[in-house]
């Protein structure tokens, strides 16, 4: 509207050329603040990664040999096993192509149903493509806090 | 108006429309986003838990939901979880849980917390069972006076309500009854089913257990306060407390580290001293760690390695105090509590030992009024002087104090002890000994010239008309 | 091109009913364009660059261009709140706190669109004034006068909804009065209560209903409504003044002034003027947020937006039927006003009746007003 305007008149004189230089200016400084700014508001924010170090279970309870599952709170689990060694919190999520592991008492390892990948007691992978890619089950970290075990998570919040 | 005119007016106004743009950018960034705090964390078992007690006990839920526990996960279950074996276990909803959380089940966690507890003083506050005070309380008084009085601050021992036959009365859903004359009671040396001792909600009040709580003088003083031991209003008198309630924004007490001279600086609290951190040294629960002199007993005296106890109190001082300054509040505070044991406590014991050796006094405690004379002036009076002065309450030291002392001890205790000797002659002996000791002396009279001395006073001080 | 200006050349092209042909611009992309958009750029320049009577000099006369560009303000800043407004009751409240408090800009945003209609509805009714106190609203133009109450009511309502999606305590207790009165309208009162509600009190359905209503079907409507607003009084052209200033009266050949680039300027000056203000008022007071609704307690003072407060003081001098009852009659004859006065003046040429009366009613509304914002009960 405002170049409709501009040509429509054929003004002479260097004032009135500055004159609409800065009238252009100005209004296209608007645009573009107004347009910033509008920008600015409907852009995300970024999301807080959370770490966080939340209860598990008492270390008593978790069984030896045998992972159980336990919920977290961003709807995954934990597989917690006691390995004899020491206390391991998994992943169930096999790194291949995410399916969901379990655990095969027989073999004492856990098994991924959709490509037969295996894993040891402490995630190490050892057959099916999981080994091959050299990919093992992500380990969460726990901690041991008097007769009990904490678990660090990462929360993603999207404010 | 011409049309450049108006283009002058829209150019204008185009560059004040922008400064105001730019204001409001400048607004946003100095706006400081505050995030909600992320959401509580709440277990499987827990879950279940508040379904019906969000809505029938609503405030236990809420005040759970805004602790640091629920930001951990640590929720109902985590802590009301009961083995099957447990006494005081029933099951609830489909699971085994019990009422009373002990130390034992916060030490689950808090172990180092937990044990330093256990071998404090406060874990023995129950521990009182044979003295005098409990033959008042739950003799004298009423036992249900010792069972909401005394037991309220020093601790029950837990006990489980019992039928005629002697077996656990249960509830019709088979829960065991405890004793309602022991629970609930939340007293700090509170003696638990599992033989654990104390109640950490009695500091970290449930369900929020919130630290600035804990670190704050009112949570001592609802058992450290009244006329037998008023450390509460000590504190409160003194220059200590006043610095705590003039500056209680600045302390920070919700911090998580709170080390004296690094998180706060604004003023002590009890814990400031007793237990919390400095730089030197970390938090302990242990509350004796840092205290040289016992001021309980009739004559106090030092406790076992009093001397590494006080460097460690004069560590706390030394974050406000100069080293001057230290030594000569204890070089003072010694003096006066020995004041206190060779001018009242040890003459005043050593009248009492004398009736008693000569049996002038009946061996039932408190049927004579002399007992409750010494009584008063041990137990209340003389701990009330010797406390003011350990922590800078003056007035607590003078008139709640050693005033109240000299006029117990001189118009109440030492006619009566006369009395109760019937004119004994080791009970006179005694006395004589008490009253012919300098610091008794002034008893004899004073001289007319030292008394014109003080009456000249008056009336240069006060006007003639106040000397008569 | 063609020598013989008679038949068109095959392709090119032309007036639509097979009128005269369309001169062809010269550059080879303004040919490119004139191909596939035919249109005549004459006419165009006709009808749009319309001569202006002088006395749209006066800065009176901009309370019309007012509203509309306010309304273009909310839609704008409306669209973007509607990108983090939640309407669902449990979460409306919170999401519009979020946007106050979190969202970047959010605050300027809200307070903007807040601020504004405020000027909007102000805007509409000093225009209204205008048009009446001038007699804009006679033969010819009553349609127009009915089309303009018509906006009046929209944008009224859309204060109201709009007030109400922020599901403060006002909001929600402001929403149970006005079904409760418009179940007093007689005969229809309950059924139309019921519609507005989505039930027989406020609840969810309320929301989801007020919401369509402030982003769709009023925006649409006033759309609609301002559409036929402007192309009536282009087609009417604008009332020509019968009482005219030296000042204005200029030279008797000009009697006008041209749209482009002349009016178009002093538009652009009420808007940035408009746009400033705005940003002071949202800087300066911004809006905040007040207690949360709770359906089961209603605040001990309650109070609508000063726009309703006439209703209010109204209905509490005289009673929920015959408030009701009136304020419709009133609105009634607001509406067909033009007939009204048309007949005053069939009887009596010279009468000023309309501008006595014009001025009564706005004594009462301004008195009214004022006694409900220093009433405390």
């Amino acid at each position: 509207m405002e170049a409709d305007a501009e040509r429509a008149v054929s003004g002479g004189g260097r004032r009135s050329f500055i004159v609409r230089v800065a009238l252009m200016v100005g209004l296209g400084s608007i645009a573009a603040s107004v347009g910033g700014i509008a920008a600015r508001y409907l852009y995300p924010l970024k999301a807080i990664r959370l770490k966080r170090r939340i209860f598990l279970a008492p270390a008593a309870d978790v069984p030896t040999g045998r992972g159980k599952a336990y919920r977290l709170p961003d709807g995954g689990t934990a597989l917690v096993t006691d390995t004899g060694t020491e206390i391991v919190a998994l992943s169930d999520v096999c790194p291949h192509l995410g399916c969901k592991v379990h655990y095969e008492g027989a073999q004492g390892r856990f098994v991924c149903p959709c490509h037969g990948g295996v894993f040891e007691k402490d995630g190490t992978a050892i057959a099916g493509p999981p080994a091959e890619e050299g990919k093992n089950l992500k380990r969460y970290a726990i901690s041991r806090v008097g007769q009990n075990l904490f678990i660090d998570i990462e929360e993603t919040i999207q404010p | 108006m011409t049309l450049d005119q108006k283009r002058m007016i829209v150019a204008a106004l185009s560059f004040l429309f922008l400064a105001s743009l730019l204001v409001v950018a400048w607004v946003e960034g100095g706006k400081e986003r505050i995030h909600p705090k992320p959401r509580p964390v709440v277990g499987a078992d827990s879950a279940k838990c508040l379904q019906c007690h969000e809505q029938k006990t609503p405030v236990i839920a809420a005040q759970w939901t805004d602790s640091r526990h629920a930001q951990l996960g640590v929720g109902c279950y985590e802590c009301h979880r009961a083995d099957e074996k447990e006494p005081d276990a029933f099951q609830h909803e489909g699971k085994w849980i019990a009422t009373i959380v002990s130390p034992a089940d916060c030490g689950a966690c808090h172990q180092d917390i937990a044990r330093e507890f256990q071998h404090s003083h406060h874990s023995q506050a129950a521990q009182f069972i044979g003295s005098l005070d409990n033959v008042l309380g739950e003799v004298i008084e009423g036992r249900l006076a010792a069972v909401n009085g005394c037991w309220q601050c020093h601790g029950s021992t837990v006990a489980f309500a019992k039928e005629k036959d002697g077996t656990v009365r249960k509830d019709k859903t088979g829960k065991p009854m405890l004793d309602p004359t022991t629970w609930p009671n939340t007293g700090i040396g509170r003696v638990n089913l599992d033989g654990s001792r104390g109640a950490c909600s009695a500091c970290h009040s449930r369900h929020a257990f919130s630290r600035a709580m804990a670190r704050q003088p009112e949570v001592c003083g609802k058992c450290h306060m009244g006329p037998d031991h008023p450390q509460i209003e000590i504190y409160e008198e003194s220059k200590h407390g006043i610095a705590f309630r003039t500056r209680l924004a600045e302390m920070n007490l919700s911090s998580e580290s709170w080390v004296l001279g690094v998180d706060y600086t604004a003023a002590p609290t009890c814990a400031t001293c007793h237990m919390s951190a400095t730089r030197n040294q970390p938090v302990t629960h242990d509350v004796g760690a840092r205290i040289s002199w016992t001021l309980r007993p009739v004559i106090s005296r030092k406790l076992d390695e009093w001397e590494k106890k006080r460097e460690a109190m004069k560590d706390v001082c030394a974050n406000c105090h100069a080293p001057d300054f230290i030594a000569a509040f204890y070089t003072s505070f010694d003096a006066t509590v020995e004041m206190w044991n060779s001018k009242f406590a040890v003459p005043a014991q050593s009248v009492m030992d004398a009736l008693r050796a000569r049996h002038l006094l009946t061996p039932t405690p408190f049927d004579e009024e002399i007992e409750w004379s010494f009584y008063r002036l041990w137990h209340h009076e003389g701990r009330r002087a010797r406390m003011g002065v350990s922590m800078q309450g003056p007035d607590y030291t003078q008139w709640h104090g050693f005033f109240e002392v000299a006029e117990r001890f001189y118009f109440d205790f030492l006619p009566k002890a006369r009395e109760a000797g019937r004119g004994d002659p080791q009970v006179t002996r005694a006395l004589k000994a008490v009253l012919d000791s300098p610091e008794h002396a002034w008893l004899k009279g004073m001289s007319p010239e030292d008394r014109a001395k003080i009456d000249a006073f008056y009336r240069e001080r006060y006007g003639a008309e106040t000397v008569k | 091109m063609n020598q013989d200006a008679t038949a068109p050349p095959a392709g090119e092209p032309v007036a639509p009913h097979g009128g005269r042909p369309l001169p062809l611009p010269k550059s080879r992309a303004g040919r490119w364009l004139q191909r596939r958009l035919p249109i005549d750029l004459d006419a165009l320049r006709y009808y749009s660059n319309e001569p202006v009577p002088n006395h749209l000099k006066h800065w009176w006369w901009c309370l019309g261009g007012t509203p509309a560009m306010l309304f273009a303000v909310q839609a704008v800043t409306g669209i973007l709140l509607s990108f983090y407004y939640v309407p669902d009751p449990s979460q409306a409240y919170e999401s519009v706190k979020r946007v106050s408090t979190i969202v970047p800009f959010g605050w300027f945003l809200r307070s903007i669109h807040r601020w504004s209609s405020n000027l909007m509805i102000a805007a509409v009714i000093l225009h209204m004034m205008r048009v009446f106190f001038t007699g804009a609203y006679r033969k010819p133009r009553e349609l127009n006068w009915m089309i303009g109450i018509g906006l009046l009511g929209a944008t009224l309502f859309f204060g109201f909804t709009g007030y109400s999606l922020v599901y403060e305590q006002l909001s929600y207790w402001g929403a149970t009065v006005a079904g409760n009165l418009t179940e007093a309208v007689p005969i229809i009162g309950p059924y139309l209560a019921r519609l507005l509600r989505g039930g027989e009190m406020v609840g969810d359905n309320t929301l989801t209903r007020f919401f369509i209503l402030h982003i769709g079907i009023l925006p649409a409507l006033i759309t609609a409504l301002l559409g036929a607003h402007v192309l009536l009084f282009r087609l009417h052209g604008v009332t020509e003044f019968e009482f005219e200033s030296p000042k204005l009266r200029g030279s008797e050949e000009k009697k006008t002034f041209p749209f482009f680039p002349d009016h178009v300027m002093t538009e652009l000056i009420v808007g940035i003027g408009l746009a400033f203000v705005l940003t002071c008022l949202a800087v300066i007071f911004p809006v905040g947020l007040a207690e949360k609704a709770n359906p089961l307690q209603t605040p001990p003072h309650i109070k609508p937006e000063w726009y309703f407060f006439w209703t209010f003081r109204w209905l509490k001098l005289t009673g929920l039927t015959f408030a009701v009852l009136s304020i419709g009659f009133f609105g009634f004859l607001a509406l067909a006003w033009p007939f009204v006065d048309a007949a005053i003046r069939r009887r009596r040429p010279a009468s000023e009746l309309s501008v006595r009366l014009g001025i009564l009613a706005v004594c009462a509304l301004v008195v009214l007003t004022v006694w409900e914002a220093f009433a405390t009960h």
